[in-house]
């Protein structure tokens, strides 16, 4: 089975200090995001990466292990930005 | 000309036909009725504004006519027209003059896309504005009415424009809408306060307008650069409490109380991020309109601009 690759839609970043506000330009929709939702989306959008590849980014910048659990997290996420327009899967 | 220099007379047959062209800010209203209320109420409440010769331009032609009935136990009422269209059901004759208010607000909301259209009152001084966002009953209209009471220029008290190309405010300087209690509280403020006819039994109680200041409706055309930003809640009781308030909530609160800020797309995106950019935020509640007001007095535009040189000087 193919796994899955990820991006964003093109993004209008905003932020101020850990607050950061992105606006979709294909819904026209603006999300405040949490810290770890943006740091998601600025990996997916530098580049596309399965969630298994953006699992390991994630744990690597906070010093944690992409254990089960961990991308456990990273498939929810994936699964609220997608139902919120803010990534799609590289076709 | 301004409508003071009408006489009532004049203005009332001028408001029947032809109707007069009322400049308010950067809009003008062609308006035509023959229902003595408004007229009553425009010559109390707008005495100070320009009216216009008879050119057939206006960003608004709007009539306000009297419905009849053969029954005569069917109380009078108004119904409004914005061109050809009739928006709303009509509502008592009584109600005619906030009746204008709220439609020519409405026409403001709907239509003026040029301009970043928020549901907040705006108040200036020294020509930097605080804009006071908060729901309905919040008291956004009852604290912008006692900050002009003492000396802030009325920007407007329900829909705060902003200029995509400048970022400033432009002023409507419209009378301000007060209602229930905040028409005596303000009264008690200030005594000499001019109010047009108090309407009861509207769908929102008891509704005044207050005459705006001459002042303000002179430099009605004197944008305002957004310094502050106060989200005003009145209590009953307790001491007055001023909170920071994080940008990102602010924005998002603005996002979703703008009149069209989903259909400017990308460009209300980057006139809301500037203005929250530039602005100090807070949450507000009181209960008592004098330490608010001494607050507010104590507000320094130069504090901004000391922390933004530090900010620069570090980067650098």
């Amino acid at each position: 089975m193919r796994v899955l690759s990820w991006t964003t839609p093109r993004l209008v970043w905003k932020s101020w200090g850990e607050e950061v506000i992105v606006f979709n330009v294909a819904s026209g929709n603006t999300h405040l995001l949490s810290p770890v939702a943006a740091q998601a989306l600025r990996i997916l959008e530098q580049n596309p990466a399965t969630i298994f590849e953006l699992s390991n980014k994630l744990a690597g910048s906070a010093s944690v292990d992409a254990d089960e659990e961990f991308i456990e997290h990273v498939e929810k996420l994936i699964t609220n930005l997608d139902e919120l327009g803010l990534v799609e899967p590289v076709s | 000309m301004q409508i003071a220099h009408l006489s009532p007379t004049q203005l009332i047959e001028r408001i029947k036909d032809p109707g007069i062209y009322i400049e308010t800010g950067p809009f003008t209203i062609h308006l035509q009725t023959a229902v003595a209320h408004i007229a009553e109420g425009i010559r109390l409440l707008y005495e100070d504004f320009p009216i216009l010769e008879n050119s057939g331009v206006a960003d608004f032609h709007i009539s306000f006519i009297r419905t009849r009935s053969l029954r005569p136990w069917v109380r009078p009422e108004v119904r409004f027209r914005l061109d050809s269209e009739s928006p709303f059901a009509p509502l008592p004759l009584e109600q005619a003059f906030p009746m204008f208010e709220w439609c020519f607000n409405w026409c403001i909301s709907r239509h003026a896309n040029q301009y970043l259209v928020i549901h907040a009152a705006a108040v200036e001084r020294d020509g930097y504005a605080t804009i006071l966002p908060g729901p309905p009953g919040s008291g956004k209209s009852t604290l912008c009415a006692a900050l002009v009471i003492r000396g802030w220029r009325l920007l407007t008290d329900e829909l705060t424009l902003v200029a995509p190309a400048t970022n400033m405010i432009a002023a409507l300087s419209r009378p301000i809408a007060l209602k229930n209690r905040s028409i005596d509280v303000i009264r008690s403020i200030d005594p000499q306060t001019a109010f047009g006819p108090i309407c009861q039994d509207t769908a929102k109680g008891a509704v005044g307008h207050m005459r705006p200041p001459t002042e303000s409706v002179l430099h009605v055309g004197d944008p305002a650069l957004p310094r502050w930003i106060v989200f005003p809640t009145y209590k009953t009781k307790g001491a007055m409490n001023a909170r920071p308030m994080s940008k990102g909530q602010t924005f998002m609160w603005f996002a979703r109380s703008s009149f069209n800020y989903t259909l400017l797309g990308l460009t209300g995106f980057e006139v809301l991020s500037n203005l929250v950019d530039r602005a100090d935020c807070f949450t507000l509640e009181y209960s008592n309109l004098h330490d608010v007001i001494e607050w507010f007095d104590g507000f320094d535009p130069r504090e901004l601009a000391a922390a933004a040189n530090s900010a620069h000087a570090s980067q650098a």
